[in-house]
């Protein structure tokens, strides 16, 4: 069934009719029937892409049957525009936009919890399931996003390029790729995919993909315990210096326990197959396959 | 965006926080004809002033002003000081910790209180301290100071409340990162008064109440200031290969590969928001300074890692060839070159001195043999 987007998934866009809606609307009408419109206040009645522009999230919930919105609206609006989404009745929330403090990330994922509403984000490159649904920025054209059994879970989305072409040569595909994003505060956390990864019929084994700072890759590790299903880890950042912010936000070694690899140790002793660098993700998943 | 004490104690004066009366002094002679009973606080965005000498107590004029000339000249854990706070001194009979921070975990606030203040937070036990949890949602309530205060036997301290409240208020108006008030103090008088502040702002909303001067988010060095100056991330390292990838993952995966690989890392360059790929070619112009701040570490390689499937390619091969055709010709560069208008990156740069792969692993390999032997292509 693929988590978090699938293909029940009715997707639309706040902020379609701007730079970035338009290029997203371009790509996902091509390639997903799921993708079903938009919103941007006062453009009513227009269309992108051959897609319905409303006013209001509530309007395309009411028209088009709404459940998932992908938010590229500017920073300071961000907020506003989760919380109009979890009004009207969508379920799942993609954040794309960065810049995002960390007060609004707080109030954010509060409002969406309370609400039994699933936020992936803020600043984060998104979730698919190849074939089926994408609320993400990865580009089809360039990436071989094929299906398959693959969980791949993943803080960066630049990284998860890489990854996911890394892993597509070795002959795997995927059931969902989700990057939960580098930001200090997530509404998606690494122990929430993983939950959703564990009991999902399509993923048999996940690659875990996280970086130095903060403690969500580690705060998983009792979760992983009892996860029966093989998991592939590595945490980026092991050559990076002590109390040096690195391009993320959240990636700084501040706190205890909190550099690669002392966050590398303790997903190894719950019993992760550890890796210190990406080229030995897919050898770890052939050598798995072999085993099984 | 770190605050210096000053610019924080001027905040909590404004929220009607008590502190002690002060002037600031950039210039020892500018510094007034002051009586005694000052103390003279060098304004560093460190720790640790007190020992290193940079806080002064002075009981006459002359010694204020010579504490000033003195506090001026140093240099604190490798921090000049550039200016210096000259304050009141208060009559202290106890000193408190208090802080509010954010809690990534539970995507909470939290507040730290502990009766045993004034002295660095790192050395104090963690039993010595009460920690309360705030749910954004529904904000500080009474309870929760009670909570807060109540095993230092100070939840009858009326003032120390609206402290609490006040810091609570302004930690939300402003959407602070950090506040922290070590000392709190309570005077010889049995007043509250909040003798140290240490604050950090959100990059993402600085809402303009506070005027920057030579503040900064962390110690960078000049080179990783000046890719900062564009938008971009710039980490230095000691070794030998410079590092630059779109993308802070990949940036950060890279120079692991590499060093896993037997190389070792200069740069870890995270290009960010850098136009070096804009359709605008004086944008480009302007990334290209950023890019040529790599050629000012003297790195022995520099690797461009770039997989791109939304940014154009030829475009980034434009803004390469600009600044590193020349360079190219010593130094060796390497250009890992795969994704959108790939084929026409190749062709910008095919009279270059620029090795171009598609795979990344091949720029990894190729980027520490050039560490050892140099150019080994063409």
């Amino acid at each position: 069934m693929a988590i978090i987007v699938n293909n029940n998934s009715r997707t639309i866009i706040q902020g379609i009719t701007g730079t970035t809606g338009r290029t997203f609307a371009e790509r996902m009408s091509q390639h997903y029937d799921t993708f079903v419109g938009g919103v941007t206040p006062g453009k009513a009645g227009e269309t992108v892409c051959g897609k319905p522009v409303f006013n209001f999230v509530r309007d395309a919930v009411a028209a088009l049957g709404a459940n998932t919105s992908i938010i590229v609206v500017p920073s300071r609006f961000v907020k506003d525009a989760v919380y109009e989404a979890v009004d009207a009745g969508i379920k799942t929330i993609w954040t794309y936009t960065d810049g995002v403090s960390v007060h609004d990330a707080v109030d954010m994922v509060h409002y969406c919890r309370m609400n039994g509403v699933r936020l992936v984000g803020p600043n984060s490159a998104g979730v698919l399931s190849p074939g089926k649904a994408s609320a993400a920025e990865h580009n089809e054209k360039m990436l071989p996003l094929v299906p398959g059994n693959i969980g791949l879970l993943s803080k960066s989305g630049s990284l998860s390029y890489e990854v996911i072409n890394m892993i597509y040569n070795a002959g795997f595909g995927f059931s969902t790729i989700i990057c939960i994003g580098g930001d200090p505060v997530l509404g998606t956390t690494c122990a929430d995919v993983l939950e959703m990864f564990a009991c999902d019929e399509e993923t048999e084994a996940i690659v875990m993909v996280g970086e130095l700072g903060g403690t969500d890759e580690v705060d998983c590790a009792e979760l992983i315990k009892t996860i029966k299903k093989p998991i592939v880890g590595y945490i980026s950042g092991h050559t990076a210096p002590p109390q040096k912010k690195m391009g993320h936000a959240g990636a700084i070694a501040g706190g205890a326990g909190e550099t690669a690899k002392e966050k590398t140790e303790v997903l190894a002793a719950a019993g992760v197959i550890t890796v210190s660098s990406i080229e030995e993700i897919p050898e770890a998943l052939k050598k798995l396959k072999e085993r099984i | 965006m770190n605050l210096f004490e000053y610019q924080g104690k001027e905040l909590f004066s404004k929220a009607g926080i008590p502190v002690p009366k002060g002037i600031i002094v950039k210039n020892a002679d500018e510094t007034p004809d002051i009586d005694g009973g000052r103390v003279v606080k060098a304004q560093v965005l460190t720790g640790g002033r007190g020992k290193a000498g940079a806080i002064k107590k002075c009981d006459t004029n002359e010694e204020i002003k010579q504490a000033v000339r003195d506090i001026l000249a140093m240099k604190v854990k490798g921090h000049s000081v550039k200016a210096v706070l000259i304050e009141e001194l208060s009559s202290v009979k106890e000193e408190y910790y208090f802080s509010i921070a954010i809690n990534r975990k539970n995507k909470n606030f939290i507040m730290m209180f502990s009766r045993q203040g004034g002295i660095e937070v790192e050395s104090l036990a963690a039993d010595k301290f009460t920690t309360v949890e705030i749910n954004p949602v529904i904000g500080l309530r009474p309870y929760m100071i009670k909570e807060l205060l109540l095993s230092s036997g100070l939840d009858g301290n009326e003032q120390l409340k609206e402290v609490i409240e006040k810091s609570y208020e302004l930690f939300t108006l402003e959407k602070m990162q950090l506040l922290e008030m070590n000392p709190v103090a309570l005077t010889a008088a049995d007043e509250i008064m909040v003798l140290d502040s240490k604050i950090v702002l959100d990059d993402n909303y600085l809402s303009g109440s506070v005027e920057f001067s030579e503040n900064e988010s962390g110690s960078l060095t000049p080179v990783e200031a000046k890719i900062a100056q564009y938008g971009a991330t710039g980490v230095e390292l000691d070794g030998d290969i410079a590092v630059v990838c779109a993308g802070a993952g990949v940036s950060m995966a890279t120079a692991d590969s590499i060093v896993r690989k037997g190389g070792s890392v200069r740069l870890i360059f995270d290009t960010g928001t850098l136009p070096s790929d804009s359709s605008d070619e004086s944008k480009r112009i302007w990334a290209s300074n950023a890019y040529a701040a790599v050629l000012d570490l003297n790195p022995k390689v520099i690797l461009f890692n770039e997989f791109y499937q939304a940014g154009r390619l030829d475009y980034e091969a434009m803004t390469i060839k600009y600044v590193m055709e020349e360079a190219a010709e010593r130094i060796p560069v390497i250009f890992r070159c795969k994704g959108r208008m790939a084929e026409a990156a190749n062709e910008i740069l095919k009279d270059t001195k620029i090795y171009i792969t598609e795979s990344y692993e091949d720029a990894c390999d190729m980027a520490i043999k050039a560490a050892k032997e140099g150019i080994t292509w063409r």
